[in-house]
């Protein structure tokens, strides 16, 4: 699903071009459950981006479904990643002023849903997530695990095939985190979500499959 | 989707309160001040639209060519206009109009009026008045029919129906009632409560042959405003250089005999209000001015540009707090073009709602204009146009750059809230607030300097002493009665001097005399007041050379003459000395010799120089009673003076001003634009003030951890606010070094259209730099003081 080769990506401060990624080499297969770990400043959150095509890298390949993305434009990419990925943000990014419904419910308005698919799907969502009840809530009036809940619900409701989730847990408490975590092993074993995580956690990285680790924006092992 | 835009709009406009009170009250204020100039504007530019034949409708204005001068009055002479009508088949009618002042009574009621006109029978066919009752092509044919509108039949008859009833005119001619037409529109050049047949006033004066002889076939007596109606497709300019052609072909002899002839000039009926400023305007009309209606557009778009500044300011400064949302929109799936949409369509529904707000506004502001300004605005379907306009145009204008601008950060940075604003945007919106002050700026100076030359005009010394005169009119009738009645009102204590005489700021005649010393063929017509021998004392005006009238000469009611210095310098005779027994040959009425030489005094709007004045004594053309009164209990006074009024002239209306309204009067488009420019200049200070108070409290929220840290490291209250409030102060300076040479530029241009105007003084801009200065500090230092004040622990823990 996912190559990555020669991935080169740096930045300027100070006059001193400083070294994100180097030289990435990486293969993610459809259906894995990879964790990508490392200590502050590694480049895990960089790699997560690259993948989530957010960002952009000087040098390498990198092919999303044997498509050369690093060929594609700046539209196509959005186009693509509209249609295939998920996000999930360690500090959930809900809308302040949209409800639980509203906040799920936007991805779909920007991939031309029609009202009727789009109530069905959501309540579909909300239903799936155990939040009916819930629904006209703003997110202030939520816990942090039920903010990541509609942050995942959000993620997941325009069907993608990959998941990408950067420290998803780290807002939470341990119960909450773990809650979060056999979700993610039910979504990835059950509808074969691929998922691809950023965390700190060694608890957390042992749901995935797969762990990298990465040290100075290099791969140093993969498990 | 786009419930969802409007839902997140909505909601961020609730959320944010301040914010979206300031944008929209800010807004609101801007748009109520456009609309209610849109709706004077409107006004100005219907006046006599009304007309269905207004496009074929013109006025004939004469030019009298003098030798050393010409004329341009609004009137022609009956003559002209006839002549025209018998020579060219392209005018399919003429009217004609001509002032009267009568008593009219009725039933005992006597009524002094002086806004009728006799009118030719054409006038309602080619005038739009709606005819209530009555014949419109007959109503006006034969003599001693009157047509009146209905608030004059209501004052006649009161309830009672008027057509075919009969009215005293003058207490002994009878007139009938021919005609009820409806009010005239107050979009009207002219006003008038009841039309007179002009066969009336041929009538009367049938057997007087020097009446038919100077009014009616004299080509230079300018007492008609005629009016001509062209058949389809003339062009009228064309017609106008053939006019010409044929009257000096007419006047030739004329020419020859005084030296003197006229053309004559059509002027579009619909330009009459707004461009019209003619020599022997009709009477008590204040034409207004296209410059002013320019002055005010100009001062309602800057509002609300000023508004418009606040709007991009604030939105752009706030965008930062929602970084976050537009970065995740990105993230899951926004295009950049819907973003701007969104934006868009949030700062619409902010102009929706700030014209909702604008309309409440001008409920409440209308009747206010209406009663300074002295109009009758009304809501027409433009109305509906114009916020349109105003929703999409305001939306855009106002929503662009932040939307473009917030649209533009990448999704990572602003998710991590990274994303701080360049370089160029800040200055851009430095730009803004210097903008915003320059043209608060501006509009201080430009009333300051406008309310000083008012007040400059309505106390200078203008050579006589228009306070405490009252002035009493007199009918034709009451001019037997006049002596008597001088006479008995002088017996009042009360009453320190009193005079006849014709004199009034509003119009004084213009005749042609022959002085002493030019040809034959050299007639100059020079304004005259016929006084008697108090007209000097009463207003108090000096003498440079010479004496007044007196009683004691016997001929100096029928052969001495009072000039005034212009007049000196105007007929060449060297100084007041010299021209003392100078003789003069008037209107070919009077010949004498001057006597006596009157300081120069205004004896007509200050907008003109004095121009040469011949007084004398004429008892038959004065109309007026001046008196001038002591001021201790002034309404006693007026009660006195009424009943004696009452107890000789028992058959006329009681009809009376004070010259100092009158003279003030004349101003009255400069009192309308003191008023609406005073107002606007507050109303765009209180904007840019509500802008930069908002500005202020987000860059201070901005700062908060800075000036916590400042505190904890010892910085006094006094030092945070100069930080805070520094930034902000170096703009309005800037602002000013911008502003005030614009405004010394516009208004030295303005004062240039006073003949008599003050000097543009520079503490006029140091009160106005220090003004916006003051304005800007209070508003900033307000919230910096707050800032400072906080406790730093506070601050430093929310980070």
């Amino acid at each position: 699903m996912i190559e990555l080769k020669n991935i080169f990506k740096s930045v300027k401060t100070g006059g001193e071009k400083i070294f994100l990624l180097r030289d990435i080499h990486l293969k993610i297969k459809e259906g894995e459950f990879v964790s990508i770990m490392g200590p502050s400043g590694s480049g895990k959150s960089t790699l997560l981006n690259v993948i989530g095509m957010l960002d952009g890298f000087e040098e390498g390949e990198y092919l999303f479904l044997q498509e050369p993305i690093h060929k594609f434009k700046e539209r196509q990419r959005a186009e693509l990643y509209k249609k295939y990925i998920g996000f999930v943000f360690q500090a959930y990014h809900l809308i302040d002023e949209l409800t639980v419904y509203e906040n799920i419910e936007t991805p779909l308005l920007y991939q031309d849903y029609k009202s009727t698919d789009r109530k069905a799907m959501v309540s579909h969502m909300l239903d799936r997530f155990n939040m009916v009840a819930k629904k006209d809530l703003f997110p202030s009036q939520l816990s942090g695990g039920q903010q990541q809940l509609v942050g995942i619900a959000r993620a997941l409701i325009a069907k993608p095939k990959l998941l990408l989730a950067d420290e998803p847990t780290g807002n939470l408490n341990s119960r909450q985190g773990e809650e979060i975590m056999e979700l993610f092993k039910k979504l990835n074993y059950e509808d074969g979500v691929t998922i691809i995580q950023v965390t700190h956690s060694e608890k957390n990285a042992s749901y995935g499959s797969k762990i990298i680790h990465l040290l100075d924006g290099r791969i140093d092992k993969q498990l | 989707m786009l419930k969802n835009y409007f839902k997140i709009a909505w909601r961020n406009i609730w959320n944010n309160k301040l914010f979206s009170v300031i944008n929209i009250v800010g807004l609101a204020i801007g748009i109520a001040c456009c609309t209610v100039i849109f709706l004077y504007v409107n006004n100005e530019l219907s006046y006599d639209h009304y007309h269905t034949k207004a496009n074929r409708l013109f006025r004939l204005t004469t030019i009298v060519h003098q030798p050393k001068k010409n004329d341009h009055f609004a009137p022609s002479s009956p003559i002209t206009a006839a002549k025209l009508k018998q020579q060219f088949p392209e005018i399919e009618n003429i009217v004609r109009l001509n002032e009267s002042k009568r008593n009219i009574s009725y039933k005992g009621k006597h009524f002094y009026e002086n806004d009728m006109l006799y009118a030719d029978s054409a006038l309602l066919d080619m005038f739009s008045y709606e005819v209530i009752e009555g014949n419109p092509k007959k109503a006006l044919s034969s003599p001693y029919s009157i047509v009146l509108t209905e608030s004059a039949a209501k004052k006649y008859f009161g309830n009672e129906p008027a057509f075919g009833k009969m009215l005293q005119f003058s207490d002994t001619i009878n007139l009938m009632v021919t005609g009820i037409i409806k009010d005239m529109p107050q979009n009207s050049h002219f006003h008038c409560e009841s039309f007179l047949s002009r066969s009336t006033m041929n009538d009367m004066n049938k057997n007087n042959e020097d009446w038919n002889l100077n009014n009616e076939n004299n080509w230079f007596n300018c007492n008609s405003y005629s009016y001509i109606l062209l058949k389809e497709n003339v062009d009228y300019l064309k017609l106008q250089s053939k006019m010409n052609a044929f009257i000096e072909k007419e006047m030739a002899e004329l020419k020859k005999q005084y030296g003197m002839d006229l053309n004559v000039e059509l002027q579009k009926i619909t330009d009459i209000h707004l461009k019209s400023h003619l020599d022997a305007e009709m009477k008590d009309e204040v034409n207004g001015d296209i410059t002013y209606v320019y002055i005010f557009i100009g001062a309602a778009l800057l509002t609300l540009l000023i508004a418009c500044c606040n709007f991009i300011n604030l939105s752009t400064t706030r965008s930062l707090n929602r970084s976050k949302e537009i970065g995740l929109r990105k993230v899951i799936g926004a295009r950049r073009p819907q973003l701007i949409a969104q934006f868009l369509g949030e700062s619409m529904l902010f102009s929706l709602i700030a014209c909702v707000l604008s309309f409440l506004m001008v409920l409440v502001m209308k009747p206010a204009f209406n009663s300074f300004v002295g109009t009758s605005l009304t809501f027409n379907a433009g109305i509906f146009w114009l916020y349109l306009i105003i929703i999409i145009g305001i939306g855009i204008l106002a929503g662009l750059y932040p939307a473009v601008l917030m649209s533009s950060f990448s999704p990572i940075q602003s998710l991590k809230g990274k994303v701080s604003h360049g370089i160029s945007d800040i200055i851009f919106r430095k730009g803004l607030v210097i903008f915003q002050f320059s043209i608060a700026i501006i509009l201080i100076v430009g009333t300051t300097l406008i309310l000083q030359q008012l007040n400059f005009i309505q106390s200078r010394n203008i050579g006589l002493k228009k306070e405490q005169v009252l002035t009493l009119e007199l009918a034709a009738s009451d001019a037997p009665k006049a002596d008597l009645l001088l006479k008995e009102l002088l017996k009042n204590p009360k009453v320190v001097n009193g005079s006849l005489n014709s004199f009034s700021f509003k119009g004084t005649s213009n005749i042609t005399a022959l002085p002493e010393g030019a040809a034959q063929n050299e007639m100059t017509a020079s304004y005259v007041i016929c006084a008697d021998e108090n007209f000097l004392k009463t207003y108090q005006i000096a003498l440079t050379a010479g004496r007044d009238f007196s009683k004691s000469f016997a001929t100096d009611a029928t052969e001495a003459f009072l000039v005034n210095e212009a007049a000196v310098k105007s007929f060449n005779w060297k100084n007041p000395k010299n021209a003392l027994g100078k003789k003069i040959e008037w209107g070919g009425l009077k010949n004498g010799k001057v006597i006596g030489v009157v300081k120069d005094f205004n004896f007509a709007s200050l907008h003109e120089n004095i121009k040469p004045l011949i007084i004398h004594v004429y008892p038959g053309w004065c109309n007026k009673i001046s008196l001038r009164l002591k001021t201790d209990n002034l309404p006693a006074t007026m009660i006195e003076i009424e009943n004696s009024w009452k107890s000789i002239a028992t058959q006329s209306a009681y009809k009376y001003h004070f010259m100092e309204d009158e003279f003030n009067n004349q101003y009255r488009s400069e009192q309308n634009m003191k008023t609406v420019l005073s107002a606007f200049t507050f109303l765009s200070i209180l904007v840019a003030c509500l802008g930069l108070f908002g500005l202020a409290s987000f860059t201070i929220k901005q700062k908060v951890k800075e000036i916590g840290i400042r505190k904890v490291l010892g910085s006094s209250v006094s030092g945070i606010v100069q930080l805070l409030s520094k930034d902000f102060l170096k703009l309005v300076i800037i602002s000013f070094i911008i502003g005030a040479p614009v405004a010394w530029y516009g208004m030295n241009k303005w004062l240039q259209d006073y003949a008599y105007r003050i000097e543009i003084k520079f503490w006029v801009f140091a009160l106005a730099g220090l003004l916006a200065f003051l304005i800007a500090f209070l508003t900033v230092s307000i919230q910096a003081f707050k800032a400072a004040l906080s406790n730093p622990v506070k601050s430093l823990r929310t980070e």
